[in-house]
């Protein structure tokens, strides 16, 4: 019977049906299509990884020194240790690998990739079982000056075998193609480019003296891989190890995942809850209106002898119905959603040719159920709300809407936003681990926000309701008589578009601080007036011998790199600037005292760490003091075989322990927003404590006269090196990729807007359906039908504003919040930039929603047949 | 049937010839209007009675300009009604008909006189001070002004309703059962404030109802019946339009 109830209600109103499902259907898709986007990459990583691993069955890699800024680094392996291994039983193949980093320079004298996706260089393997790539047209190295290169980035350089061409290793060498290779049937893997090169090339350009990046063991018949990690083990040399092939391609795929993988998968589902938390409003709004307009209906079924339960039954039950409906169509487009971009970053190489879309259970089931829980719980709300009201009370008045709870209201949503506020506030006073403060205190404005609404809207809509009233006439007037009617509904209604344009607004503000923050820091403090930087932050980076060649330069006054880093100092990891000590003082000002065997550090460093000018810090390069351990008892076992020796014979060297260097702290300077708290040389990070190879050079800061910034560019050129910029346009350009992610972010939340709109639209179209009877008296008395479209219209534009206020000012203290903590914990600086123009963009555009949320409820409003409408109670 | 009810020098300001309305079709169709010829005099009030479902109200639309008749011809002075467009007809009631309801008169939003100024407004005209205080004091609104309509009783709403239809200076006002949903007394003070509008004003009103006593304040009193008219009366009282609706029920 109740379930009837729920069916029939359901079905007598299907447009509102439709809406309904729309915005539940949307932010389902969107959460379920991200969460199949992301495990069929990760399937799709995870077949890369096990197919190019499928040969090995074991590998002895160097220990992850560091989380650097570009990535996880790797300790080398001693090239020695292969003539080692050859003693040991059961080892059918040792393959040795070079890996670094090479860009190819195409036909067109561009350098090929590096915005993103590694450019990979490497030792060209043979044996196809140890090798996922195959030569598809050509042949492999045989000379020193012989690479293959990837079919891809043979397309994009137009470059065909048998071409010469250049590669920035990231000294240019100049190298003959002798074949291009494919993954399987695939060109390129996700974008990333690779040089093949011969064992001795790569010896040569890519690894320092004496070591290799890895070394690839294959077993004899017999042997299992576990039998050779235990045989290997003990001969390790210091910070490496030796791992099964499956547990290489374990440790693979959780370096992609716990990297880019999980952070773009997060990235995607934060806005993903954000278009749910926005339909979830929509959702109960409409509720709202549909239970508000059936107290009576319910009331009239509790005076038959219907119990409270029974009526909150029919309510949940024909939610339930909308729920699971919305949720299976969501799921069905979420699927499309995913399978649509599938193929999309198939044709980029992001995900391979022959993935197949993964649907797991558990995102069906999290998108459904999130779905499903979201509908149940915005219509029970208000249903319960309903049931509240005593049937004779409801029976007698129709529009029974609760104002009495106002005053509770303002002063609780006053109260928590004032609160959450305070709570930002004390990141400024109290500055240790912000982030936590910072989001409780956004979550409480942003509760408030939604608490406040109602009190707000109003007056709001008054306000914002007035100029309209005054240039529309007596239909702008009424338009605001509407919004102004019923501060719930209006409140409600807004709410979805507040959220959308409060996290748009956020991530305006937001950036803007970054990128003044930014250009403060570069174009207010740097003394160098030119800067060469590679956008290139994938790619090898900048040859040392061209920074050389620019300091070289008449016309350069002083050069110096300014590469953030990491290194571990007494045992803690730091970020670190890697500087030239001759330029530092002049391009950025810093009278950092730093010597070249020294580091110096800034005053706030300085206290944290407890360290005075003089003394002395720890480098160390492997931060797993395990592995000290190992080393000290292999050193004893070492010792004991040697003494219990027979006389005469030559005991085995016991292997040498590693040496923490010992570097003084030669200078502290004031704390400056260009660089990290800990500065070191250049000459020392090189020589000395840098395990990894490459020497990353990434920014080179000029001082000097336009000549120089002349001179500088034709070296850069002679370098493929990039254009020489003054520090305002490398300022810019810094912008200039802030201003990609926030059109990326932008483009996620249009969604977000969609659903907002959707919302207004039910609403309005629910409102007008109520108001039928007096829409029909206005166009008796000669309300043409272009005045009711531009009331209803008006209205909506109306609300649309509120909302869009709302978001704002919730915006501005959210984007506030979020900078103030990351400018905290990053040393960023800076204070908060509020961009009034798109500010005012983003009004306008709200204002838009809002006429076109209205387009459709307005027209259906001028649609109403006056004799039906007047008839009509 | 054709009934003149205007003498022949009085002008007819609505003219309804030989008007049919048909709802509906198949053989579900309802013959509302069969074959109306009617001229409503300038200046003066007509009631139309009739049982329920006679077509009363499917008249007044008619001539209103709110409905569009199947045949036949009506004239609002001198515009035919038959084939203006929506638009025009809205301009039509807007500027030229006043409208009183039996209830759900007021726009909520506005305040009384919002409302009693909408038409107006909706035409872009800003109201003559002078006429609109007189409609005013009439109705004996001017301390309600400021008002809402749910801030006002039933009699209150409908005066505010008729000081509407006044204060556009119709051609016509139509009233469909204005005191209908009124006590007695209430009832009466609307019908006397509307009379002084015919009396003092010179308006001309179109009022129908179910009730004797409203009717008697009328000049003179159509009677419908299955969509026809079957009789008509000048200067009515109570006892001989009760009277004549025993004859006719009869
Ligand atoms: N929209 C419509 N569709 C079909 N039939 C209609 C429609 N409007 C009115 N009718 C029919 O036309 C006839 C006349 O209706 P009308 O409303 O004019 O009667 P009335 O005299 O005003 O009655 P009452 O005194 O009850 O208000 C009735 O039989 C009614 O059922
Ligand atoms: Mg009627």
């Amino acid at each position: 019977m109740i379930l009837t109830l729920a069916r029939r209600g359901m079905l007598a109103h299907k447009r509102r049906l439709v809406g309904l499902t729309a915005a539940i259907a949307l932010g389902v898709a969107f959460l379920t299509g991200t969460l199949v986007l992301g495990d069929t990459m990760r399937a799709s990583f995870n077949e890369v990884f096990a197919t190019a691993n499928a040969g090995v069955d074991a590998v002895v890699q160097g220990k992850t020194i560091t989380d650097g800024p570009r990535g996880n680094e790797k300790a080398a392996v001693p090239a020695d240790f292969v003539a080692e291994l050859a003693d040991v039983p059961g080892i059918r193949t040792i393959q040795p690998t070079i890996d670094g980093l090479g860009q190819i320079v195409g036909s067109d004298d561009e350098p090929i990739g590096g915005n993103g996706p590694p450019t990979l260089a490497g030792n060209w393997i043979s044996d196809p079982d140890l090798n996922p790539q195959r030569i598809a047209e050509g042949r492999a190295p045989r000379a020193k000056d012989e690479i293959v290169i990837d079919a891809g980035s043979a397309e994009t350089g137009k470059i065909s075998v048998g071409d010469k061409v250049e590669v920035l290793l990231p000294k240019p060498v100049k190298f003959t193609v002798t074949g291009l290779t494919k993954y399987g049937e695939q060109n390129s893997l996700g974008g990333t480019t690779y040089v093949g090169m011969t064992y001795a090339a790569a010896e040569k350009h890519l690894a320092d003296k004496g070591e290799v990046s890895s070394i690839i063991l294959q077993g004899e018949e017999g042997v299992t891989p576990e039998d050779l990690v235990a045989r290997v083990d003990p001969l390790l040399p210091k910070k490496t190890e030796v791992i099964t092939g499956e547990q290489l391609t374990e440790q693979q795929n959780q370096e992609i995942q716990g990297g880019f993988l999980n952070f773009f998968t997060l990235f995607l589902v934060i806005f993903a809850v954000i278009a749910v938390i926005v339909s979830g409003f929509t959702i109960y709004n409409t509720f709202s209106v549909i239970t508000a307009q059936k107290t009576r209906e319910s009331a009239l079924l509790r005076a038959v002898g219907a119990s409270r339960v029974q009526v909150l039954g029919a309510v949940a039950g024909e939610s339930l119905l909308i729920g699971v409906l919305a949720s299976v169509v969501g799921c069905a487009l979420g699927i499309g959603i995913a399978a649509a971009l599938v193929e999309v970053f198939k044709s980029l190489g992001a995900v391979l040719d022959s993935a197949r879309l993964v649907i797991e259970p558990y995102a069906l089931a999290t998108g459904f159920g999130v779905g499903v829980l979201v509908t149940l719980i915005a219509a029970i709300f208000p249903a319960v709300r309903a049931s509240r009201v005593p049937p004779l009370a409801a029976l007698r008045d129709v529009a029974s809407e609760g104002r009495a709870r106002m005053p509770v209201r303002a002063t609780v949503g006053a109260l928590l936003i004032i609160a959450g506020v305070v709570t930002v506030c004390s990141v400024a006073w109290q500055p240790d681990n912000p982030l936590p403060r910072a989001a409780l205190g956004s979550v409480a404005v942003f509760v408030g926000f939604v608490v406040f609404g109602p009190v707000a809207a109003r007056p709001t809509a008054g306000v914002v309701g007035l100029p309209i009233a005054a240039v529309r006439g007596v239909s702008g007037r009424m338009a605001r008589g509407n919004a102004m009617r019923n501060p719930r509904r209006t409140a409600a209604t807004a709410t979805a578009l507040m959220v959308g344009v409060a996290v748009v607004t956020m991530f305006t503000i937001f950036a803007s601080s970054v990128k003044a923050a930014i250009s403060d820091n570069f174009v207010g403090e740097l003394r160098a007036q030119y800067v060469l930087s590679t956008t290139n932050f994938s790619g090898a980076g900048f040859d040392a011998a061209m920074v050389r060649k620019i300091r070289a330069l008449p016309p350069v006054e002083a050069v110096s790199t300014l590469d953030p880093a990491s290194a571990i100092i007494d045992g803690e990891p730091e970020d670190i600037t890697v500087v030239n000590v001759p330029g530092l003082g002049a391009v950025t000002g810093l009278d950092a005292g730093l010597t070249g065997d020294g580091i110096a550090v800034d005053r706030e460093k300085a206290e944290e760490l407890d360290l005075r000018l003089g003394e002395r810090v720890t480098f160390e390069q492997a931060g797993d003091p395990s592995a000290i351990a190992k080393q000290k008892r292999q050193k004893r076992r070492a010792a004991r075989a040697a003494a219990s020796a027979p006389p005469g014979t030559v005991p085995p060297a016991p292997p040498p322990e590693p040496k923490p260097v010992k570097v003084e702290v030669t200078g502290v300077y004031p704390k400056s927003n260009l660089v990290n708290g800990i500065l070191v040389p250049r000459s020392l990070y090189e020589g000395k404590l840098h395990a990894a190879d490459t020497p990353d050079i990434y920014t080179v800061l000029i001082k000097g006269s336009p000549e120089a910034q002349a001179a500088a560019q034709r070296v850069a050129d002679r370098y493929k090196a990039g254009d020489v910029l003054t520090r305002e346009e490398y300022a810019d350009e810094q912008a200039g990729q802030i201003d990609q992610l926030l059109g990326i972010i932008y483009a996620l939340l249009v969604l977000a807007i969609i659903i907002a709109l959707i919302g207004i639209a039910n609403t309005l179209s629910l409102s007008v359906f109520e108001r039928t009877r007096e829409l029909g008296l206005l166009r008796a008395v000669g309300q043409t039908r272009p005045q009711m479209r531009s009331m209803v219209r008006w209205e909506s534009v109306i609300i649309a504003v509120f909302g869009t206020i709302g978001g704002i000012a919730l915006g501005v203290l959210l984007g506030w919040a979020l900078f103030s903590a990351v400018a905290e914990t990053s040393g960023l600086g800076g204070s908060l930039s509020v961009p009034v123009g798109n500010l005012v963009v983003i009004a306008i555009i709200g204002a838009l929603v809002g006429v076109l949320a209205g387009w459709r409820p307005a027209a259906r409003a001028a649609r109403l047949n006056v004799l039906a409408a007047i008839a009509s109670e | 049937m054709t009934t003149d009810l205007a003498p022949p020098t009085a002008t007819g300001i609505v003219t309804a010839t030989d008007v049919t309305k048909i709802y509906g079709s198949g053989e579900t169709t309802v013959r509302a209007l069969d074959g109306v010829t009617v001229s409503f005099p300038q200046g003066q009030m007509t009631a139309i009675m009739g049982p329920s479902g006679s077509g009363k109200s499917t008249l007044m639309h008619c001539c209103a300009g709110l409905d569009t008749v199947t045949s036949g011809s009506i004239r609002l002075g001198d515009v035919e009604l038959n084939g203006l467009s929506d638009k025009q007809l809205t301009l039509l009631r807007r500027d030229r008909v006043g409208f009183i309801f039996q209830a759900f008169n007021l726009i909520p939003t506005l305040t009384a006189k919002e409302n009693i100024e909408l038409p107006l407004a909706l035409a872009g005209r800003s109201p003559d001070p002078e006429w609109l205080r007189q409609v005013v004091d009439t109705v004996g609104l001017s301390s309600r002004l400021t008002h809402r309509p749910s801030e006002l009783s039933g009699g209150q709403q409908q005066r505010v309703a008729v000081a509407r239809a006044l204060a556009s200076q119709p051609d016509v006002i139509f009233a469909d059962e204005p005191t209908g949903n009124l006590d007695s007394r209430t009832g009466a003070e609307i019908l006397d404030f509307i009379r002084g509008a015919v009396t003092d004003l010179g308006q001309t009103v179109i009022v129908v109802t179910h009730d004797p006593v409203a009717a008697s304040y009328a000049d003179s009193v159509l009677f419908l019946a299955d969509g026809r008219i079957v009789d008509s009366m000048a200067d009515p009282t109570p006892a001989t339009v009760l009277d004549r609706i025993k004859t006719l029920d009869a």
